[in-house]
């Protein structure tokens, strides 16, 4: 069965609900979204303590349900990891994931957040599709306190030490994408690493230890990112049973610039080289299995890390099923599973991190028009853990995404 | 769905408790700066506020050796009319020739704060001389600038006696001095406000009092009903006390307090350096050198050496405040404006606090922070400069003939900055 007669399938049982509910909702999501900027994302993790926070692939709740590495996915879609797959959609689009999470850390209180690891927006033009895109690359909010005696005249005196990272750093890119023929399609994109980042150590001292109080100790820095980053990537269809796809991402040397009065010059870290591929086979008319491998070397940035931080190569893989048989109410109702490994780019507390999750998810056409769907959601919780050594948290994490039109 | 998209939307960072996992290495130490090493000069002056202005007037007679205390009062005038009824008549005319034939010298005492236990005397007089209430003085009747002049006898002197009488605190607040009609009838046609007044002092020696108030009463008889004597009074329109001994600034004591008060001046001039080989680094070993700069100042503190006053009755008997101001045109101290107390409150001081070798410190943390950053060139020009001035002073001038004495500068126990710092090294980006 071609991707055209699945489309048309999907439009003769589907039941379009108002559009302009669905845009309504969709655009709110994504005006909140494009609010804040995924290097501005909130923590979820105290694995961002480590080197220079925690990889966070800018990938859709699509490509989290079925575990993949966020390339070689079947169908047309707007991803950061796979510039290729955005070179099939017929309609301008805009959309946006949105992921809220909870960690519980060993021994430790639990924390979650929301992040937004992609925001994008697509334009179709003759035989090409324009992209532009926010996506997430590393989160870096995390705080370490500990408790500390400190010598005074009066005698030993409690002090509180806490240490606090805030920002994250994402990835802004503008993309096209074209189709060669009708097995071949081909993307590139280029852009810049954006965020910032802020580091605050307090040291907060039992203010009775002296009559009239103490204040307490602050240090402050808060850098600007900048960096170049690029990506080039081809989807292949060798047969209506096979799609595969590749991506090669290259970013530059990250350079974290002072503001505001932070004392010191510019640092720079080397970023890694990734390659992912992946792709989707379709074990029978409403049954893909999905997988995917990735590989990023990271070890220009040891030695910016002042050695032993980082791995040298980092492995991810995953793969999952995605059925897409079911429906509710009429409406396309694909249901997913998938398991991904992640290997983690920087040590924790010396220990190499990893990450594994399980995941499920969904997807549904709110909308469509002949057989072009014009509103899409796709739905994905993963209960996952990351290790480091004794140290290890386990995780809730839900991610959802909403395409507005696309075709 | 709800719920799993929900599960997220509390925000809380996630916290590690490993105090190995932060990058920075900080040590908080304390050090003590020698009085030199900080302060360019220390002056103290008196004479600010005036006696009148005291809460309270002091009586006293050979108190802890040699202290006199005596209180001088001033009456207002005396109604100019007084209503009588005219013989046989019903209704009542007013009198204004009536002729003073005596009267009384009402003294209000003090009974709460450090009444004296044994009945004591005390005698009044009638001052002859005139005297100004705002700068008179044991010594001086008038202390205005180009202006001075002395009582004929010192102490307020001399008086026309009015007599003495007993004054039991326990039983009383309140004695009563007979006037005679020379006295009463000079009070009652005196225009000069100078010449209406009295002097109280004691009679009993070694006893100190208190005094709030003093009126004058005086019985006139009526030019209209000869028949008829009515009283009719003139409270106190001004008051003073002076005492004697009177000390004033010594160049080995911080003095602060007193009426008139006291104030210190200190010109900082803070280190921005601990040097390998000072005094500081003796303690602070491989520290040195080591750069001082607002960022790491967590606490200043001035710590002051109690030194009982001099002679002994000027300890404080009751609690002082303090206070810390900066002095906003150092060319015009010691009349100068002073700034915003820099603790915000003023430190009270316990008598206790201010016994021979006692310390007392004074939070000047935000000060320290300020000076520094603008020796260092790390103030905000806009926010204005800092002064280099600091004075000590009684936020209430004057409060009472006590002051509060702390070791001066090159003497055992001189005063010295505390600062608590805390040092951080490593870096806030791994």
């Amino acid at each position: 069965m071609t991707r055209r007669a699945l489309n048309a399938r999907s439009a003769r049982i589907s039941r379009p609900v108002p559009f302009g509910r669905v845009a309504a909702v969709t655009l709110a999501l994504l005006v909140i979204g494009s609010g804040v900027a995924p290097g501005q994302a909130q923590a979820q993790s105290v694995f961002n303590s480590g080197g220079l926070g925690l990889q966070t692939d800018p990938m859709d709740a699509r490509a989290r349900g079925v575990g993949g590495v966020g390339v070689g996915l079947s169908g047309w879609q707007m991803l950061m990891t796979d510039p290729a797959a955005a070179a099939g959609l017929r309609l301008p689009s805009i959309s946006g994931t949105f992921q809220p999470s909870v960690t519980q850390v060993s021994g430790a209180p639990e924390a979650g957040g929301t992040r937004f690891p992609l925001v994008g927006t697509s334009y179709p033009f003759g035989r090409h599709v324009f992209t532009a895109q926010f996506g997430s690359l590393l989160d870096q909010e995390w705080a370490v306190t500990a408790e500390r005696l400190v010598d005074l005249a009066a005698g030993p005196t409690p002090a509180l030490d806490r240490y606090e990272s805030q920002g994250g750093i994402g990835q802004a890119r503008l993309g096209w994408a074209t189709r060669i023929g009708e097995q071949l399609a081909v993307g590139v994109g280029v852009g810049s690493l954006v965020g910032s980042v802020e580091r605050r150590f307090t040291r907060e001292l039992e203010s009775g230890a002296v009559e009239g109080g103490l204040e307490n100790f602050r240090q402050v820095g808060e850098w600007r990112v900048s960096g170049a980053t690029a990506i080039a990537g081809v989807n292949w269809f060798p047969s209506d049973l096979l799609h595969v796809g590749a991506s090669l991402e290259w970013v530059g040397d990250m350079t974290l610039a002072p503001v505001r009065g932070t004392e010191g010059v510019d640092r720079s870290y080397s970023m890694p080289l990734t390659l992912r591929t992946g792709g989707t086979f379709t074990l029978a008319p409403d049954v893909r299995l999905v997988m995917g491998v990735s590989r990023a070397d990271w070890s220009g940035v040891d030695g910016d890390l002042g050695g032993d931080a980082a791995r040298d190569v980092v492995w991810g893989y995953g793969g999952g099923v995605e059925w897409a048989r079911g429906t509710v109410r009429g409406r396309a109702f694909p249901l997913r599973m998938g398991y991904r490994v992640q290997e983690l780019p920087f040590h924790v507390r010396g220990e190499a991190a990893e990450e594994k999750a399980l995941s499920a998810g969904f997807g549904i056409n709110l909308a469509d028009a002949q057989d072009l769907p014009l509103a899409r959601l796709d739905l994905s919780v993963e209960r996952g853990s990351r290790d480091a050594g004794a140290l290890s948290e386990e995780y809730w994490r839900t991610t959802v995404s909403l395409r507005l039109a696309g075709g | 769905m709800v719920a799993l998209v929900g599960v997220g939307c509390t925000d809380a960072v996630p916290t590690l408790d490993d105090g190995d996992s932060i990058p920075v290495d900080a040590r908080t130490v304390e050090v003590i700066v020698p009085f030199s090493d900080f302060v360019e000069s220390l002056d103290v002056f008196a004479g600010f506020g005036s006696r009148s202005d005291a809460p309270a007037l002091h009586v006293a007679l050979d108190y802890e050796g040699d202290f006199q205390a005596r209180s001088l009062v001033r009456f207002g005038v005396l109604p100019r009319t007084v209503q009588v009824f005219p013989p046989g008549e019903t209704q009542t005319v007013a009198d204004s020739a009536y002729v003073p034939v005596g009267g009384r010298l009402v003294v209000t005492m003090d009974t709460i704060r450090f009444p004296p236990a044994e009945p004591v005397e005390l005698e009044a007089g009638a001052i002859l001389s005139e005297w100004d209430v705002v700068t008179a003085g044991w010594e001086a009747a008038v202390d205005t600038l180009g202006g001075v002049r002395m009582w004929d006898e010192p102490g307020g002197g001399p008086v026309r006696d009015l007599g003495r009488a007993m004054w039991n605190a326990q039983e009383a607040d309140t004695v009563v001095f007979a006037v005679d009609s020379v006295t009463a009838t000079a009070w009652a046609t005196e225009s000069n406000p100078a010449l209406r007044a009295a002097r109280i002092s004691s009679a009993t020696s070694g006893a100190l009092m208190e005094l709030r108030t003093a009126r004058f009463v005086a019985d006139v008889r009526s030019s209209v009903n000869p028949d008829t004597v009515v009283s009719i009074s003139a409270g106190a329109i001004g008051s003073t006390f002076i005492y004697s001994p009177e000390p004033g600034v010594s160049p080995t004591e911080i003095r602060i307090g007193g009426a008139p008060s006291r104030r210190a001046f200190l010109r900082f001039n803070l280190p921005t350096r601990f040097e390998p080989g000072s005094q500081v680094c003796q303690e602070l070993g491989d520290l040195c050198p080591l750069d001082i700069n607002p960022d790491r100042v967590i606490y200043a503190g001035l710590v002051l050496t109690g030194k009982g006053s001099e002679p002994a009755v000027f300890t404080p008997r009751d609690t002082i405040r303090m206070d810390a101001r900066p002095a906003l045109a150092e060319g015009r101290i010691p009349r100068s404006p002073l700034g915003s107390a820099i603790p915000a409150q003023p430190r009270p001081l316990l008598p206790d606090a201010l016994r021979e070798g006692r310390r007392v410190e004074v939070p000047i943390t935000a000060y320290v922070e300020s000076l520094l950053a603008q020796d260092l060139g790390l103030r905000d020009e806009e926010a204005g400069e800092v002064p280099r001035t600091v004075a000590l002073l009684s936020p209430f001038e004057p409060t009472g003939f006590t002051f509060a004495s702390f070791v001066g500068p090159g003497q055992e126990g001189e005063p010295f900055l505390r600062l608590i710092l805390t040092l951080s090294e490593g870096e806030l980006l791994p």
